[in-house]
């Protein structure tokens, strides 16, 4: 009886303190946590205003200069400014004329290179009569990338994720201001490839169907390449620390589950060297586009640019910047096995959504409509050839959807010329 | 109590059995030469000398000794002369024996019942007692009976705290059947007219128990009461300490807060806070929750100066302002001067809040401990040297922390909030000239939000207070204190080599002497001064581990000594009239080791146009700043429930706390003026009107204000505050206004009882330049990030029985102004958003409503310990008050809207008060 008892104390403490534990998980939770929706901003007033996208560098090619005007927050489509007379000029007499190649981007009529101990100053006129100029800018010192390695770290949320990190250096002894920018290619692989693809001769009855070996040159042998442009502004600076040293700096942080690290992946890496100005518009963009404490918010408001009306500077905002900028880049591959012994992953759940049940045969064409015809204009493709049956009268081919025979809708199936595998 | 029944058996004796034999004396001549004996000692003699035999208690006798002689007189004379200057009636039986008695006049007949003492029986009336019903209070005689009576009789006295003898003002001191009553004043004094035989009278005050005594007044007399704090006031009807004082108060805006009142308010996360309680208040706004400090009357966040026991706290407050970190239990009472800031405070702008920790329990050792989901607080008061001094102990902590070890989140297990606070408070008395009191105080933050960022903060107070008394006409005070702020910012990246260490430190020693002189009826003066020495270290970082190449920075110190000489006169000109006047004259001096730098005067200041830097050696004064600040404010009753108050006062402050966030942080810097930051100045005029309706019952007021401010500190959009040698080139300094009225009912008494405050304000800054970089919106006047038009505020309690209290605290204000997004474009392949003008726009309104249930354990007086339960809940309608609403740029490249809020559902919480 007296053993029982203790027993059921025991339980009791357990419950208790089982409660006290969820009530205070409760209670931080809520504190920690908070509580942060998403809402719908209506929009209140439009201010149109120039923006200017201006990254100049010390890249010898044909540069480009982007003009748009700001958009209601709601708008889904951009408004290009077309018919502006662009042009760049130095403290050395030169001028570089911009001309108009269409979707508001302007290209240098020739190729030139921004130098060192030169001042450059962006001009803009638009069409509708206004003009503005900046003040003059110089190229800081170059630098240099040294390496990009992959590590896994677990983020947060628990999760491992494969962490790029870059290591590099600055010429200017008294330390620069960095942004980065990179293009990721990916490849991939189509779970069920087939060298063969189904020919439409006719799309008009009678149909008309032959299969023909693909053309690798378009469909490449099973494999894709997706590209992408890094979307984050990506900054860091070395003025703080004693040596012009970037160390460790993380660029690209993907789950280790993830496809795109599925085979083999490259990441393109530019490494900018801003001057300071620059390097503060861009850390404004940021910080204002990702406040990440809920406590504190910090004052937003329209970043001040370094290029002005030349005629109503306090009517006619300029939003943007004109930027003289060094450029280092370099290319990295990555293959699977080298990050992680995780086993090979594709972009789609082949048992799940690639198996039998998903195969389709279709009927014959009937009354001038091919269910063949319509079955591969709706993400389709060819399996196999089929035996023929009477009863339903079939098509002589299996199908299957299309993202389990073709991985083209994710990226080009052409191995890019960069490719080293 | 054995003496009480020893005194009542007496009185039955005499009355029932020597009385009756009552018969006429005879004369017997005696001389007698009596030198410095007391009233024993000639007693004695007689009795020795004469056939008299005395019946008495010893204990009536006083041991005053006295000198007479007498040839041939009576025993009549004899006795006359002896007992002249006490309670001590004589009886003479016969003539042998001789009755003492302590008051009262023996009569030869009793009357059966306690009749009505009225003017024609006044003169052989006997005051009875009924001694059955008077066994469990002693009956207190008051004078000695006289043959000629009068109608009523004057009792004056002094009551006291009896926990450290100190007096009480506004006790309210009353006979209730016969509706006489009065208060204490300062000097705890009191003088009350009361009829002739048995008066019953009670003590009542907040907070403390109500006394009563059984009095029989003879004649006239002193009595000297002490009251005892109760355990439990929570269900304690709160009388206002001074029953008009709001009236007859010539200066407006002060508000005062017992620490008692707070209990009536429904708690956030079991933590009573004094502080919540201050911004129900109408002239008292906070930007919300999670966000520190207050906006008093439309001035900033820095313009407030927070004293506890006289010395300066920067940050009280716990967890990014969701606590206050003044111990709610070791606290007595806050004074927040929002209108015409006495002269003897300088150096903020907008108000004072006042905040003193009580008096240690000088008699017995006594604590409290209460244990909420949040923190566990403990307090102790230990008596050093009885009725001299003691001390208190306030402790109070968080165990929040290790909780968050215990939850199986990784974004949680990366974060943790804990927090306490330390508060000591000796005080000795010496004597009743002087006495000395020292208040230590330290407060520690920790916090890390799902970051690799540890951010710490604390304060550090200690404060010496010397009282002394001249004479009855001067008295002064003396303070030493020195106060500390710091923060520091610990980045640890084993990975990367930006691991730092980042601090901040703020110093300030004070200096103060007070003096009141009590010059007549009409002036009253307070004058004196006071010196602050500043020093700041406005921060340096160093890099935390061996990885890290973080260059060690260390930005200049600041140092700086503010003096102040100060002098008010309260002037009662009569009855209706008042004025309070008063002077302050600053001198700040801005001190180095510094160096300043100079910009071309007709540029805007940045890194371009800087064209000089100075250096200035240790300790040299390279900028002065003088300043007269006044302060005027009148009073006049229209009568006395109803009163017109004016007041016109200008300060100055020197120091600024900066941040470019749009609540404040406790990681915002503190930071001098010097060449190139000016002081900001202050300007506020205000009238109100005060009327108390249905005799006191309900306290009404009516306010209005309006204030100029020259040199509010600003910033650039996008400054970069913290680690900047060059901090002016992102600083903007512009005008201010603010303006407002205040409405507030408050009813103290009864079952139900509670405030009502309603405020229309607004606050307005300009930050104009010829210069586009130093301009914002076009120049023109816009709201701060303070400005909240409406609030509203009712706190209410209800009070079913002794036991069980209902409270109820409803808050409603307009969101607060934000800048808004008005348009997008595209950058680098992503959505970026452009601007309104600064604050153009408002968040949605913030209106909550908490609810809390206080249940008392009994009353027994008895019981070693108290114990009470606050169940409340915050929150109850689950309001999702936005706090911000904040535009990211999310992974697709596209903007999104936000809005956070910090407590978006109802939030329970139980705590356990012990008192023992």
């Amino acid at each position: 009886m007296k053993k029982l008892e203790i027993k059921k104390n025991k339980n009791i403490k357990e419950k208790i303190l089982k409660r006290f534990k969820l009530f205070t998980y409760i209670l931080i939770t809520l504190i920690l946590n908070s509580c942060i929706e998403p809402f719908n901003f209506t929009n209140i007033e439009v201010e149109r205003n120039l923006v200017v996208k201006a990254i100049l560098t010390d890249e010898v090619k044909h540069h480009t200069i982007e003009l748009s005007n700001t958009v209601p927050i709601d708008a889904t489509e951009l408004s290009k400014e077309e018919n502006a007379i662009v042009s760049v000029t130095d403290n050395t007499g030169n001028t570089y004329n911009f001309t108009d190649s269409g979707q508001g981007i302007y290209t240098s009529s020739t190729q030139f290179a921004i130098a060192q101990n030169t001042m450059y100053t962006l001009n803009i006129e638009t069409q509708d009569g206004k003009s503005y100029s900046s003040t003059p800018e110089t190229l800081p010192q170059s630098s240099q990338i040294h390496d990009l390695k992959a590590v896994i770290k677990k983020n947060k949320e628990d999760i491992p994720m494969i962490t790029f990190k870059t290591s590099g250096n600055g010429n200017d002894p008294e330390g620069s201001f960095y942004r980065y920018e990179y293009d990721e290619t990916y490849k991939i692989k189509t779970p069920i490839w087939k060298t063969r693809r189904i020919n439409v001769l006719s799309s008009v009855s009678p149909f008309q169907f032959e299969l023909v070996t693909k053309d690798p040159n378009i469909y490449g042998v099973g494999f894709c390449y997706p590209t992408k442009q890094s979307k984050n502004i990506l900054l860091t600076e070395t003025k703080t620390l004693s040596s012009n040293q970037i160390s460790n700096f993380t660029i690209r942080e993907i789950p280790e589950d993830s496809y795109f690290v599925g085979i083999r992946y490259s990441i393109l890496l530019k490494q900018y060297t801003l001057n300071k100005n620059t390097y503060d518009f861009y850390s404004l963009l940021n910080t204002f586009s990702n406040p990440d404490d809920i406590f504190s918010q910090t004052q937003v408001g329209n970043i001040p640019s370094n290029i002005t009306s030349n005629i109503n500077p306090t009517k006619d905002k300029v939003i943007g910047f004109f930027e003289v900028s060094s450029i280092t880049s370099k290319r990295f591959f990555f293959n699977r096995e080298d990050i992680t012994s995780e086993s090979f992953i594709t972009y789609v759940d082949i048992q799940e959504t690639c198996n039998e049940g998903e195969l389709k045969r279709p009927e014959k064409e009937t009354s001038g409509f091919s269910p063949l015809l319509d079955l591969l204009n709706n993400n389709y493709t060819f399996y196999a050839e089929a035996p023929y049956i009477t009863t339903p009268p079939n098509a002589q081919y299996i199908l299957i959807p299309k993202f389990c025979g073709d991985c083209s809708h994710l990226g080009s199936p052409i191995q890019p010329s960069f490719w080293v595998d | 109590m054995k003496l009480a029944i020893k005194k009542a058996i007496l009185i039955l004796l005499l009355i029932t059995n020597l009385i009756p034999v009552f018969s006429q004396e005879k004369s017997k001549n005696i001389s007698v030469e009596i030198s410095n004996l007391n009233k024993k000692q000639i007693i004695d003699l007689l009795e020795e000398q004469t056939n008299y035999h005395f019946y008495f208690l010893e204990n009536w006798l006083d041991t005053s000794t006295i000198s007479f002689s007498f040839k041939n007189a009576t025993i009549q004379q004899i006795l006359d002369t002896v007992l002249n200057d006490g309670k001590i009636n004589y009886f003479i039986l016969n003539d042998h024996n001789i009755v003492l008695t302590n008051g009262n006049l023996i009569k030869g007949s009793i009357y059966d019942t306690t009749s009505e003492i009225n003017s024609t029986n006044l003169d052989d009336a006997p005051v009875l007692v009924n001694s059955n019903k008077s066994f469990d209070n002693e009956i207190i005689k008051i004078g000695r009976e006289q043959k000629n009576k009068q109608a009523q009789y004057i009792l004056t006295g002094i009551i006291t705290n009896d926990k450290n003898g100190e007096p009480m003002e506004g006790v309210t001191f009353f006979e209730r059947s016969k509706n006489i009553y009065t208060t204490t004043n300062n000097k705890g004094f009191y003088r009350l007219k009361l009829p002739y035989g048995a008066n019953k009278l009670e003590t009542s005050f907040v907070g403390f128990n109500n006394l009563t005594k059984d009095l029989i007044i003879y004649n006239d007399g002193k009595l000297n009461l002490s009251i005892s704090e109760k355990s439990e006031q929570l269900n304690e009807v709160v009388i206002n300490a001074n029953k008009t004082r709001n009236i007859r108060q010539t200066i407006a805006g002060i508000s005062q807060i017992k620490a008692q009142e707070i209990k009536k308010i429904p708690l956030v996360l079991g933590e009573r806070d004094i502080l919540k309680v201050a911004i129900t208040l109408p002239s008292i706004k906070s930007a919300g929750e999670g966000s520190e400090g207050v906006n008093v009357r439309g001035g900033k966040v820095d313009q407030n100066l927070f004293l506890l026991d006289n010395g300066v706290i920067y940050n009280p407050s716990h967890f990014l302002g969701l606590f206050s970190a003044i111990n709610p239990f070791t606290t007595n009472s806050l004074k927040v001067y929002t209108g015409n800031i006495p002269s003897e405070y300088g150096g903020r702008l907008s108000s004072v809040f006042d905040i003193k920790t009580h008096d240690p329990n000088t008699k017995k050792f006594t604590g409290e401990a209460s244990v909420g989901p949040v923190t566990g607080n403990v307090n102790i008061d230990i008596p050093i040297v009885k009725n001299k001094s003691g001390l208190i102990l306030g402790v109070r902590s968080t165990y929040s922390d290790w909780i968050l070890r215990l939850v199986d989140n990784k974004d949680i297990k990366n974060s943790s909030v804990s927090f306490f606070d330390i508060i000591g408070k000796y005080k000795h008395t010496f004597n009743e000239k002087n006495s000395l009191s020292t208040t230590g105080y330290f407060s520690q933050d920790k916090y890390q939000i799902a970051s690799d960022t540890i951010n710490r903060y604390g304060n550090a107070m200690i404060s010496l207070n010397w009282k002394h008394k001249f004479n009855d006409k001067n008295r002064g005070s003396l303070t030493l204190s020195n106060s500390k702020y710091s923060f520091d910012i610990d980045f640890e990246n084993d990975d990367t080599n930006k691991g730092f260490n980042l601090k901040y430190r703020i110093n300030e020693t004070g200096l103060k002497i007070k003096m009141n002189y009590n010059y007549s009826n009409v002036h009253k003066f307070d004058y004196g001064l006071e010196s602050k020495l500043y020093n700041i270290n406005p921060g340096n970082i160093n890099p935390s581990n061996q990885n890290s190449t973080v260059v060690p920075i260390s930005i200049a110190k600041e140092k700086a000594l503010e003096n102040s000489l100060f002098i008010s006169d309260e002037i009662i000109v009569n009855k209706k009239l008042n004025f309070n006047v008063g002077l302050r004259l600053n001198q700040y001096l801005a001190l180095g080791p510094s160096n300043q730098k100079e910009y071309q005067s007709d540029t805007p200041k940045n890194e371009t146009t800087l064209i000089n830097t100075t250096e200035h050696g240790n300790n040299k004064v390279f900028k002065t700043y003088y300043g007269l600040s006044y302060r005027f404010a009148t009073r006049y009753s229209l009568n006395n429930t109803l009163s017109l108050k004016a007041s016109f006062n200008k300060s100055f402050q020197y120091i600024h706390r900066l941040n470019n966030n749009t609540t404040a942080t406790p990681v915002d810097t503190w930071r001098l003026s010097n060449s190139n930051i000016k002081p900001q100045e202050g300007t506020q005029i205000s009238f109100g009107a005060f009327k108390n309706i249905n005799g006191n019952d309900y306290e009404v007021s009516l306010e209005g204000y309006y204030k100029q401010y020259q040199n509010l500190l600003d910033y650039k959009i996008g400054a970069t505050l913290l680690l900047n040698e060059n901090i002016e080139t992102e600083i903007l300094q512009g005008k201010g206004k603010s303006y407002g009225v205040e409405f507030l009912i408050k009813k103290d008494k009864g079952i139900l009882n509670g405030w009502l405050g309603y405020s229309y304000s607004r606050s307005l800054i300009q930050l104009n330049s010829i210069f586009q970089e130093e301009t914002v919106n076009n120049g023109d006047f816009f709201p701060t990030n303070y400005d909240k038009p409406h609030d509203f505020n009712a706190v209410l309690n209800y009070k079913f029985t002794e036991r069980y209290s209902f409270s109820t605290n409803f808050t409603y204000q307009t969101g607060r102004p934000v800048t808004y997004p008005t348009g997008k474009f595209v950058f680098q392949g992503a959505e970026f958003l452009t601007y309104s003008n600064r604050n153009q726009f408002r968040i949605p309104d913030y209106y909550r409503l908490d609810i809390g249930i206080n249940v008392e354990g009994n009353h027994k007086i008895e019981k070693l310990s108290h114990s009470f339960w606050n169940i409340s809940i915050y929150n109850v309608l689950g309001r999702n008050n936005p706090y911000s609403v904040f535009f990211q740029t999310n992974a697709n490249g596209n903007v999104e809207g936000y809005k956070s809020s910090i407590f978006s559902a109802p939030i329970p919480t139980i705590t356990y008060n012990l008192k023992f």
